[in-house]
């Protein structure tokens, strides 16, 4: 009992295909599971910033504080020339910036402008 | 005659709830001025935007010094923040910031944001734009720049502003330091500093 050299092949195709559907999933899953937190929820001092992962998915970077009144900046720097886009800087409670998916891949980057010590957190989606 | 009254106390406090849901909506308190007339078909913000349609104002026009057409809108977002948001009407590009829809002003009378292109070195800053909207106690605002020299900032019936500099104004000193908001009087009610957030790492 031993499988054909045809039955082989089909089963080594489907074995492909399996494989290359689980692939697909896991890139789709990993394109999205790191969205989130970047920048954890502490009291933020002068010039301390946090960046993300790289990818083509992101569209909104949020920096968020408790309160209004210290000065944030949020931008996206990109892998290519790691030049920056869309950059933000205001004292509102969130400080945002959004950009549609698409090449080339950037990393969300939050930095605190403030003298003043402030607790906040930055979020990338 | 009992029957009356207690119908004319019915109406009585029908009315005091009404106007209480009134208040409660926000769109008396908050004090953006946008938010009080009612919606245009180009308040909404563009297709191409991120973020979730909500309501929306566009509250000022302008052309970026590389041409391009934006806006400035003051939207309400599911957090129940008021934010305030440079918008690119092409691509849907939206920066900003958000308050409490209680307090959209911080305490304030202005409420501001600064948007820049390239970065992070300053000579790679191809354009700065500052935005914002001032709450109905503002009459005029004006801009300072770093040789403290002073200029009218344009307000919209919306009382909203956007002003937009190319990169010659970074290195001619022509960039706003600070807008000051004025009442009928002349008085400054409200001061924000202009913050690019490259200094820091330019310094």
């Amino acid at each position: 009992m031993t499988a054909s050299p045809r039955l082989s092949l089909e089963h080594r195709s489907r074995l492909a295909i399996v494989v290359l559907a689980a692939f697909a999933a896991f890139l789709l899953f990993a394109s999205t599971a790191f969205a989130g937190v970047y920048g954890y929820y502490h009291a933020f001092q002068y010039n301390e910033s946090y960046g993300s992962g790289y990818s083509t998915g992101w569209v909104i970077n949020s920096f968020y504080a408790d309160l209004s009144g210290y000065s944030k900046t949020v931008t996206w720097i990109n892998n290519v020339d790691y030049g920056w886009s869309g950059t933000v800087t205001n004292t509102s409670v969130d400080t945002k910036t959004t950009r549609s998916t698409g090449s080339p891949a950037v990393k969300a980057h939050c930095h605190s402008n403030s003298f003043s010590p402030f607790y906040g957190w930055c979020n990338v989606g | 005659m009992r029957g009356r009254t207690v119908a004319q106390a019915v109406v009585v406090l029908a009315s005091i709830a009404g106007i209480s849901a009134g208040a409660a909506t926000g769109l008396v308190k908050t004090g953006v001025v946008a938010l009080s007339r009612t919606p245009e078909a180009a308040d909404a913000l563009p297709a191409a935007s991120v973020l979730k349609a909500g309501e929306s104002r566009r509250v000022a026009d302008f052309e970026s010094p590389t041409n391009t057409l934006r806006a400035v809108f003051v939207a309400r977002d599911s957090d129940d923040k008021l934010c305030l948001w440079d918008t690119n009407l092409v691509s849907g590009q939206q920066g900003g910031g958000c308050n409490f829809a209680s307090d959209p002003f911080a305490g304030g009378s202005m409420m501001t944001s600064v948007s820049l292109d390239g970065g992070p070195g300053l000579g790679t800053v191809s354009e700065v734009r500052v935005i914002g909207v001032v709450d109905p106690s503002v009459a005029t605002v004006e801009m300072r720049d770093s040789k403290g020299r002073t200029r009218p900032v344009h307000l919209t019936k919306d009382q909203a502003f956007a002003l937009a500099f190319h990169a010659g104004a970074i290195r001619s000193g022509g960039l706003p330091t600070v807008l000051l908001a004025r009442d009928t009087t002349g008085a400054v009610i409200d001061e924000e500093p202009v913050t690019l957030g490259i200094e820091v790492m330019n310094s």
